[in-house]
C-alpha cells in the first residue's frame, strides 16, 4: 500500500508537537510535575550582559539552565534512571550500587570490604598511631573525670557480602590493610571501651526478628540502630558509667510507611517505577521512660543519627549533643537545628563539660572521625 | 550549540521548523541563513564575524574570477585558495608551528619566540574545505557561481553540516540552493534519520566515550584488559560519534529539502585499508582525491615511487587536517603506509585470506590507528601500548553498560554482512514506503528521541570528538 500524503502530514505535525511539548509545559505548566528526590545544586538563570554574550559564557550558562529547567525535565531524568536501572542494573549516582536481589549498597562500603579503596603509604602505621592516640586520649579524659566509648558501626557490605555483585570482588583479595580488621584487632587488645557492632550484628544476622539492615538503605535500619542503642546503654551500665540499663520498649510497629533513612538509596534512584521497601519495624519507648542526666557528647558520622534521633538515645539522654563529623553540632532539645560554635572557646567548654564522650563511625569514616576526636582532645587539653 | 543538547532539540529546532515551513518557499533560504548564522554565532560569537567576512570575500573573489580572463582567473583562484588555506593555517596550525619552532630553538639553547595561543574557531576545517570546493568547482567550470551572496553564505553556513560535515561539495548542492522542495515525505524520513544519528551519538558514542576518558585519566590504574577495552570502546566511540553526527546532518538536510551525500558506508566491514577509506568519512576522501590526489597525478603516474609519494602526501595532509599535533600526522602516515602496502601486495594477500580474516585484520589495523589518533601525547601512547601488551590483569570492574553497549556497537557496525543486512540498513535510511512502515518508523523514532533526551539531560557527559576540527 503506497503512502498517502496525509499520513506523513499528520506524522510531521506530531513530530513538531512532541518537540514543542517541553517548552509549552515550561511556559504554561499544564501538567503538575513531581520533584526529584535528593539535593542538587541548581544553576541560576544567567543575566543578559553584552560581555557575557560576546565571550560565550551567557550561552553556556543558558544551555545549562535550560537543561535543568525545561518542561517535564524531571520525567526525562526518571526515564534515564529507569532505562539504565532496568537494562543494566545501574543506579542513579555514581556512589550507589545495585546488588543481587535488588539489595542496594553505597559503593564505599564495598570498596572497604574488599580493601580496594586507595590507601596511602604507611597506612598500617597510621592505624597503629591512631589506636595509641585513642589510648592516650582516654587517659587524658579520665584525668578530667570523663569517660570514653569507641564504637565501630556496622557495614552493610560486611553484613550482606552474598549480595555484592561478583564483579566487585578483586582478582586477588588482600585484606592485610583492611580498615575494619586492623582496628578490630588492635582495639580489642587495648584496655579501652570499645563496641564492635560489625561483629555484633553479624552474630545476630539470622536471629533478629526484624531486619537490622534495610534492603534499600545505606545504614543500619532504625530498628537495628535501636537495638544498638540498647546495647550501648547496657554496656555503659555494666561499666558503671551510666545508670540506665537499656531502652524500655512499649511496642514495635511493623509498617509499610517507611521512615527515612531506611530507604534512602531507593529514594535517590528517582525511577519511574518506584521500588516499594518491604515492611519495617519501628520501636516506641514506654511513656515517661527513665532518663539520665549525664552529659553525653558524641563525635561521629551519620550512623549515630538513627541511634540518637527518635525514640532512642536522645530521649533518654536529654543533655546529649551530637557533633556531626565534628563540623556542626546538634543538641537533644533542638536537634533539628544545626548549630555552629561561636568560637573555639565555646567548643572547648562544651567538650570539657561532657561526662561521657562517644566516638562512633563506620569503617569508611573511622580514620577521619578518630583524627577529628584526637585533635579535639589535643586542642582542649 | 551541539545537536545533542536539550536547548538545540527542544528550543532551537522546533522554533526553526515552525519558522522555516511557515516561510514561503522562495524566501526559505533567508530563514535558513538567518537560523544558521544564529546557530554559529551562538557558539562562536567572536568568530562569527570572521566566518561572515571570509565567506563574503570569497564570494566576491569567485564572482570576479568567473568573469575574468585566463591569467587573472588563475590569480583570483590562488587568492581564494590562499585566503581559505591561510585562515586554516593561522587558526589551526600556528600554535603547533610556533610550539615546534620553540622546541627546536630550545634544543640549541636559543631564546624562544613570544606567542599568544590562537583560539580555534569551531568547524573551520569543514567550512574552509567547502569554501574551496566552491572556488575550484567554479574555476573548473563544473558549475556557475551563485548569483546571490546570501545563497553562497547559506551554502557555507548551513547549520546541519557547518560544524562537522559532511563536506558538501558545491556542485552537488548548487541547484538545490536555488530550487528545492521539502515534501512531508522528506520531513518525516529526514526526522527519522536525524533520530538514528542522535541515538548513535548519545546512547553509544557518549557511553563508550565516558569509559574511555575515565580510564585514560586514571591510566596508572589501567591493566591490560582495560586497555584492550579502551581500544575497542574508542574504535566504536569515534565511529558512532562521527557517523551519528553525519546522520543528523543528512536527516536535517533532508527535512529542509537538501540531499546531502552519505559520509559512511559501514567502514568496519572493510576488507583492506583502501576499502576502509572508501567507507569512512567519504566526503573527505573524495575531497582529497579530487582536489589533491588527482592534481598531484593520482594513479596515472610514471612510477610506483611517485604513486607512493602521492599517497603518503595526501594522507599526511589528511592526518594534519584532523588536528595540529604530531599524533595526527603519525596517524595519517600510518594509514598512508598501509595504502602503499595495499598497492604493493597487501590487497592480494587479503583476498587470498578470504572475507572474514581480511575483515578482522583490517579492523585490528584500523583500531590500532585509532589509538594513535586518541593520544596527543606520544609518550602516553607508548605507556598505553606497554599496558596493552603486558597481558597483566588486576581487575575486572567496569561500568555495567560497557559490555552490552560494546556488543551492540559491534553488531550494528557489521550487520550488513548478514543476509538481508543491506535491506535492513535501507530501512534505517528511509527505504520504506507503506503507511504502516512509516508510522512504525516514526513511532520508533519518537521513542528513541525521548530516550535520547533522557540521556542528554540525565547525564552531564556530552562531548563531541570532531568539534575541534
Amino acid at each position: 500500500m503506497r503512502i498517502k500524503g496525509n499520513i506523513e502530514r499528520i506524522l510531521f505535525g506530531i513530530i513538531l508537537l512532541v518537540l514543542l511539548i517541553p517548552v509549552i509545559q515550561s511556559l504554561l505548566g499544564i501538567v503538575k510535575e513531581v520533584p526529584l528526590n535528593g539535593k542538587v545544586h541548581r544553576i541560576e538563570e544567567p543575566s543578559l550582559k553584552y560581555e557575557n554574550i560576546w565571550n560565550g559564557t551567557y550561552q553556556d550558562s543558558l544551555s545549562q539552565y535550560f537543561n535543568e529547567n525545561f518542561g517535564l525535565r524531571n520525567e526525562f531524568i526518571r526515564l534515564y534512571n529507569q532505562v539504565r536501572f532496568t537494562a543494566f542494573g545501574i543506579m542513579a549516582g555514581s556512589e550507589s550500587v545495585k546488588g543481587k536481589d535488588n539489595y542496594f549498597f553505597q559503593r564505599d562500603y564495598i570498596d572497604y570490604y574488599y580493601s580496594t579503596e586507595e590507601k596511602s603509604e604507611g597506612y598500617l602505621d597510621s592505624v597503629n598511631r591512631r589506636v595509641n592516640e585513642l589510648v592516650g586520649a582516654e587517659m587524658v579524659l579520665a584525668k578530667n573525670g570523663q569517660s570514653l566509648l569507641i564504637i565501630m558501626a556496622p557495614s552493610k557490605a560486611w553484613f550482606f557480602p552474598e549480595k555484592i555483585p561478583v564483579m566487585w570482588k578483586p582478582i586477588k583479595l588482600d585484606r592485610s590493610l583492611n580498615t575494619y580488621l586492623n582496628y578490630q584487632k588492635l582495639l580489642k587488645d587495648k584496655d579501652i571501651n570499645f563496641i564492635d557492632f560489625n561483629d555484633h550484628f553479624l552474630s545476630k544476622k539470622d536471629k533478629s526478628e526484624y531486619p537490622i539492615f534495610p534492603q534499600f538503605g545505606i545504614h543500619w535500619s532504625i530498628y537495628g540502630a535501636h537495638l544498638a542503642a540498647d546495647s550501648v546503654l547496657s554496656f555503659l551500665n555494666k561499666k558503671g558509667i551510666d545508670s540506665l540499663q537499656g531502652l524500655a520498649v512499649e511496642r514495635t510497629d511493623v509498617t509499610l510507611d517507611i521512615q527515612y533513612p531506611d530507604h534512602d538509596l531507593s529514594l535517590t534512584t528517582n525511577l519511574i517505577d518506584y521500588m516499594q521497601e518491604p515492611a519495617k519495624a519501628y520501636n516506641y519507648l514506654v511513656k515517661n521512660h527513665p532518663t539520665s542526666s549525664m552529659k553525653v557528647l558524641t563525635i561521629g558520622d551519620s550512623f549515630y543519627w538513627q541511634m540518637w534521633r527518635d525514640e532512642a538515645l536522645r530521649t533518654v539522654w536529654p543533655k546529649s549533643e551530637f557533633w556531626f563529623y565534628n563540623n556542626r553540632y546538634f543538641n537533644a532539645e533542638h536537634w533539628k537545628d544545626k548549630k555552629l560554635w561561636h568560637n573555639r572557646n565555646e567548643k572547648r567548654e562544651r567538650f570539657n563539660d561532657a561526662e561521657l564522650i562517644i566516638v562512633i563511625a563506620s569503617e569508611t569514616n573511622f580514620d577521619e572521625i578518630i583524627d577529628a576526636f584526637v585533635s579535639e582532645v589535643k586542642l582542649n587539653n | 550549540m551541539v545537536f545533542s543538547s536539550a536547548i538545540f532539540l527542544l528550543a532551537f529546532l522546533p522554533v526553526f521548523f515552525v519558522l522555516y515551513f511557515l516561510t514561503p518557499n522562495k524566501y526559505r533560504n533567508y530563514t535558513a541563513l538567518f537560523s544558521s548564522l544564529f546557530f554559529y554565532f551562538w557558539g562562536e560569537p567572536r568568530f562569527g564575524i570572521l566566518l561572515v567576512a571570509s565567506t563574503l570575500t570569497n564570494f566576491f573573489i569567485v564572482q570576479r574570477m568567473h568573469s575574468a580572463e585566463a591569467k587573472q582567473k588563475k590569480v583570483l583562484l590562488w587568492a581564494s585558495v590562499i585566503l581559505n588555506i591561510g585562515l586554516l593555517a593561522y587558526f589551526k596550525y600556528c600554535n603547533f608551528f610556533i610550539e615546534n619552532v620553540n622546541a627546536f630553538l630550545q634544543g640549541f639553547g636559543l631564546g624562544t619566540l613570544d606567542w599568544v595561543n590562537v583560539v580555534l574557531p569551531i568547524g573551520i576545517s569543514f567550512f574552509t574545505f567547502q569554501s574551496l570546493t566552491y572556488t575550484i568547482d567554479v574555476y573548473r567550470g563544473v558549475h556557475d557561481p551563485l548569483e546571490k551572496w546570501s545563497d553562497h553564505m547559506l551554502y557555507i553556513t548551513l547549520f546541519p553540516q557547518l560544524i562537522a560535515g559532511p563536506i558538501v561539495r558545491f556542485n552537488t548542492i548548487a541547484d538545490q540552493l536555488i530550487e528545492r522542495t521539502s515534501s512531508y515525505h522528506d520531513r518525516v524520513k529526514g526526522f527519522n534519520r536525524f533520530v538514528i544519528g542522535l541515538s548513535k551519538k548519545v546512547l553509544i558514542a557518549n557511553t563508550l566515550g565516558e569509559f574511555v576518558d575515565a580510564e585514560v585519566m586514571a591510566m596508572d590504574k589501567m591493566d591490560s584488559l582495560s586497555a584492550w577495552l579502551v581500544l575497542a570502546a574508542y574504535t566504536f566511540q569515534i565511529y558512532f560519534d562521527f557517523s551519528g553526527y553525519s546522520d543528523m546532518a543528512i536527516g536535517l538536510g533532508r527535512m529542509m529539502g537538501f540531499k546531502f551525500p552519505e559520509n559512511f558506508n559501514n567502514p568496519y566491514v572493510a576488507r583492506s585499508i583502501s576499502d576502509f577509506w572508501r567507507r569512512w568519512h567519504i566526503t573527505l576522501s573524495e575531497w582529497m582525491r579530487d582536489y589533491l590526489y588527482i592534481p598531484l597525478g593520482g594513479n596515472r603516474v610514471q612510477s610506483n615511487g611517485r604513486l607512493y609519494f602521492n599517497l603518503i602526501t595526501v594522507f599526511l595532509i589528511s592526518g594534519l587536517w584532523h588536528g595540529a599535533s604530531w599524533n595526527f600526522v603519525l596517524w595519517g602516515a600510518y594509514h598512508g603506509l598501509f595504502l602503499i602496502l595495499d598497492r604493493a601486495f597487501l590487497i592480494q594477500a587479503m583476498n587470498r585470506l578470504g572475507g572474514i580474516p581480511s575483515r578482522i585484520i583490517t579492523f585490528f589495523i584500523v583500531s590500532i590507528g585509532w589509538s594513535i589518533f586518541r593520544f596527543d601525547d606520544l609518550s602516553q601512547l607508548g605507556d598505553f601500548y606497554d599496558i596493552m601488551f603486558s597481558f597483566e590483569i588486576t581487575d575486572y570492574r567496569f561500568p555495567l553498560d560497557l559490555i552490552p553497549v560494546l556488543i551492540a556497537a559491534r553488531l550494528l557496525s557489521i550487520f550488513t554482512l548478514v543476509p538481508k543486512g543491506d535491506d535492513l540498513q535501507g530501512v534505517f535510511y528511509g527505504n520504506y514506503n507503506t503507511d504502516k512502515k512509516v508510522i512504525m518508523a516514526t513511532i520508533a523514532a519518537l521513542l528513541f528521541l525521548a530516550i535520547d533526551i533522557a540521556y542528554i539531560t540525565g547525564s552531564s557527559f556530552n562531548p563531541f570528538i570532531y568539534f575541534r576540527f
